[in-house]
């Protein structure tokens, strides 16, 4: 007993001690430390954020910011839910699949998603073209691109996943007595969750809220090139204009800290604490099809959701498969496979295996220690109650709250290099990849980690396990399903980053984001289309092989 | 038993560490100089066979985060060498005091206007101009001038970059500061505003959408079309030559003050400015080399070349860049 919470000490502490280090410390030097670029001023100013927040414009720019990422957050969760209910119920031929490839769009830099999208849904993109080479339309029909409308669709496209597998995870062991019992004092099925399901879904409702609520305060390329650019401004793009073109980077940071302490002050007034537990048990799921075939109606609404979500979600992601068997040529568009013989052609020049290699070596590392950090994270939290609890979810939300672009600048000022002469380039990248993903983590896992009931402890005691025993033997088995989910959103989000990375990295190191940025900067897009399905297939097949070792 | 497999998992994946060479020169880059389909390595390489040396190249995203990062250095500088800074940063770099002077003896071969530094403290290495492309299957009758695009045949039918994030957004702001004044730009701008389908947050994002045929115009240089004829055998997309003259841009290299290899940095500047880097310059980095030892390539051809340039002083640009963004952003935004 004395031996293993001993033992759980040194997990946390370790946790602790690599997140300081990693995140937490840099960030609080650079605060309130001096301006990198002059030295003799300190960085944070309170006369420029008051003289900032005097100014009815940038207001209006906060306003806006969090009007799109509130409303893009509740409407992917809106979306979302229905599939969560669906994967939670039903089972049907390509499920796995189906699930792998919605981890996709975090996958692929933003740039290309951007693409996919414009070509699948833009003014002369494929769904437009066929619409109106069917029904011989003069303009497109579908013209929700460019104005807030896109905006919000596309944030809802993006990251409804997150949505869908947080509380699917959850709902997925909802006993079902808590229905029944409903069922059977008269309530019909939608009122059975309006009152009985969504109260206990709450705490996983709200845990994807926040994600992508900050994903979408953290939101550039979309929020420019969707919107239609200047007609709609929010903080981001105004940090990114500070720090990469004015060359500002006291303002940057006093409106990068503005936005973190804005949006951690609006979480923490959401935050609740967590007051019931839940009985659990895996729910049988239904065959899809059988159930269509009886006639009931929410499978055939499930069909048309699925239908709905392999459409749009899934069509972006097609077009980039299309753009990249295709080239140019002659005034005309040919099929070739010449992308694909250059990416596996081995030369001089060649970096694209190298970066395959190392994106894949960053990532899988990045992810094993996320869920090293996550877990610590999400136990301590789990075992704290009140306002406590509260400060530390906030706390551990932080690394996804501020802007890449200046983390990569607070760290780097901090480090200074010194620390890349001792540890090399790769540990440094998969660490700061790690801090940066690990909230996904917690926010994944942490729901389906408070729902365990507490009598579950106590009666593995009194069979006389340890802690650590109750914790390997029946918590993590009881959890894998959401563990793995957490470690591959951890793997995507890696795959994926590209602002930190940048700020690091240098020639001896190369990801692939890196090599699709430069491809697209060679007017190669095509070639970047390639290497981004490239990245796709590795994740579909690392995620089927590491689903298949953990079920 | 977990542990030790970890322990293994983790022991093969760093089996692999790169040796460490003894550098003799550090360049600082842009990324996609560097990058396969860029001129790093065919110059580099050049350059390591002619001095019998090592070079350590570090490519960062863009120049302006490139020029952050010597910046942050400043007190223990770890670039000998500074390669594409361009116009727009030259009053933050030189505020800075980031760079030591050097008069290379090539530099009577470079045009007088492209060389912008009294001091010599940095030194060009190839230009280029803005222009608008046009897909010349869509637009039949391309515009000819800055008003031109006013017109409302135009309407949604024009992307830019948006010049609060990208380096060839903010050069056609200055275009039409340099040609419209500050007491004009803004009202040029309202009115090009309908005409934009988009304003996106990087070239790649515009160059993109017009080569996918979502937008038949875009804000790319003049040397774009050069590459589609070069690679794609097409004279299809065309650059719009404008009566007003069009905005230039000049990629610079300076040494970092506080180098310890000031000689073999003055021997890069030198090679910078010979037939060896500069031949290379043209279907590589899509721009014109500084100084012309060989005729441009034949795809050249279909660059335009404009009858007038526009510039800004950059002294000015640095003392008012700010100003005209924040009056930009008002006038047009939320």
């Amino acid at each position: 007993m004395d031996k293993s919470s001993g033992q759980l000490k040194l997990v946390f502490g370790l946790v602790i001690l690599l997140l300081i280090l990693g995140f937490y410390l840099p960030l609080l030097h650079f605060f309130f430390g001096s301006n990198p670029f002059h030295p003799e001023e300190p960085l944070f100013e309170w006369s420029y954020l008051i003289q900032f927040l005097s100014d009815p414009w940038n207001l209006r720019v906060i306003w806006f910011s969090f009007y799109q990422a509130f409303w893009s957050a509740i409407l992917a969760v809106l979306f979302g839910l229905p599939g969560a209910w669906i994967l939670s119920r039903f089972d049907f031929p390509g499920k796995r699949i189906f699930r792998i490839l919605s981890y996709l769009p975090f996958i692929l830099p933003s740039i290309l998603v951007v693409l996919g999208m414009i070509l699948f849904f833009g003014n002369n993109g494929f769904v437009n073209q066929f619409l109106q080479w069917t029904f011989a339309l003069e303009e497109p029909p579908f013209q929700f691109l460019y104005s807030l409308k896109g905006i919000l669709i596309a944030h809802v496209f993006y990251n409804f996943p997150i949505a869908t597998k947080t509380i699917g995870d959850q709902w997925e062991r909802l006993s079902t007595k808590y229905s029944q019992a409903a069922l059977l004092l008269g309530a019909n099925l939608w009122k059975v969750f309006i009152r009985v399901h969504l109260p206990l879904l709450l705490p996983s409702i709200f845990s994807s809220f926040v994600l992508i609520f900050l994903l979408c305060m953290n939101s550039f390329a979309i929020i420019l090139v969707l919107g239609s650019g200047v007609r709609f401004t929010n903080m981001e793009v105004l940090i990114y204009q500070l720090a990469r073109v004015e060359l500002d980077i006291q303002g940057a940071a006093c409106v990068a800290f503005l936005q973190l302490f804005l949006s951690m002050g609006f979480l923490f007034s959401l935050f609740r604490g967590v007051d019931k537990t839940i009985a659990q048990e895996i729910i049988a799921k239904k065959p899809l099809f059988a159930e269509i075939k009886k006639g009931s109606g929410s499978a055939l609404l499930s069909l048309v959701w699925l239908t709905l979500v392999v459409i749009f979600a899934f069509g972006p992601l097609l077009s980039i498969v299309a753009d990249s068997l295709r080239k140019f040529e002659n005034n005309q568009w040919v099929f070739t496979l010449q992308w694909y013989a250059k990416l596996f052609t081995s030369g001089e020049g060649n970096t694209f295996l190298n970066s395959l290699w190392n994106s894949f070596k960053i990532g899988l590392s990045s992810a094993l220690l996320s869920s090293f950090l996550g877990l610590g994270m999400a136990v301590m939290i789990h075992q704290t109650k009140g306002w406590r609890r509260k400060s530390w979810e906030v706390v551990a939300l932080f690394p996804i709250g501020l802007s890449t672009v200046i983390f990569g600048v607070a760290w780097y000022t901090f480090f200074q290099g010194k620390v890349l002469d001792i540890l090399g380039l790769t540990v440094i990248l998969i660490t700061i990849h790690a801090v940066l993903t690990f909230p996904y983590w917690i926010r994944v896992v942490l729901p389906s980690l408070d729902s365990v009931p507490p009598q579950w402890l106590m009666a593995s005691q009194s069979l006389g396990k340890t802690p650590t025993q109750y914790f390997f033997q029946i918590l993590i088995p009881w959890l894998r399903r959401a563990l793995l989910i957490g470690f591959f959103f951890s793997f995507s989000l890696s795959l994926g980053e590209l602002n930190s990375t940048m700020m690091v990295a240098d020639e001896t190191l190369r990801t692939l984001p890196l090599e699709i940025y430069r491809a697209i900067a060679g007017y190669r897009f095509s070639y970047a289309s390639a290497v981004g399905v490239v990245l796709l297939l590795v994740t579909v097949i690392t995620f089927s092989v590491v689903e298949e070792i953990v079920e | 038993m977990y542990l030790k497999k970890l322990i293994l998992f983790f022991g093969l994946l760093f089996s692999f560490v790169p040796f460490a060479f003894a550098t003799d020169l550090t360049i600082y880059t842009y990324d996609s100089f560097n990058s396969e389909w860029g001129p790093g390595p065919t110059v580099f390489k050049r350059f390591q066979e002619q001095c019998q040396c090592k070079l350590k190249i570090v490519a960062l995203g863009d120049a302006g985060l490139m020029l952050n990062r010597v910046i942050l250095e400043k007190a223990n500088p770890k670039a000998d060498i500074l390669l594409g800074i361009n116009d727009s940063h030259l009053g933050k770099a030189f505020e800075a005091d980031i760079f030591t002077s050097y008069q290379s003896p090539l530099l009577t071969k470079i045009p007088q206007h492209l060389q912008m530094d009294a001091q010599y403290r940095i030194t060009p290495f190839d230009y280029g101009f803005m222009a608008f492309v046009y897909d010349s299957e869509k637009i039949k009758s391309p515009p000819q001038s800055l008003e031109d695009l006013l017109a409302p045949r135009y309407q949604n039918k024009i992307v830019i970059e948006d010049p609060r994030t990208s380096s060839p957004g903010l050069s056609f702001l200055h275009w039409t500061i340099s040609v419209y004044g500050e007491e004009g730009y803004l009202d040029y701008w309202k009115k090009l505003s309908p005409n934009l389908l988009t304003i996106t947050s990087g070239w790649s994002a515009a160059y993109g959408m017009f080569t996918k045929g979502e937008t038949p115009l875009v804000l790319s240089y003049a040397t774009s079309p050069a590459y589609h004829l070069e690679y794609e055998k097409t004279e299809r997309y065309q650059a719009a030559v404008f009566a007003e003259g069009h905005y230039q841009q000049v990629e610079f290299a300076g040494i970092v003050k506080g180098t310890k290899k000031e000689k073999r940095a003055q021997e890069f500047i030198d090679f910078m400015l010979s037939a060896a880097f500069q031949n290379a310059i043209p279907l590589t980095n899509w721009m014109f080399p500084v100084i012309e030892y060989q005729p441009l390539p034949d795809s050249f051809r279909i660059a335009a070349r404009p009858a007038s340039v526009k510039t800004l002083d950059f002294d000015r640009v640095y003392q008012q860049n700010s100003k005209w963004l924040k009056s930009w952003t008002r006038a047009l935004g939320n």
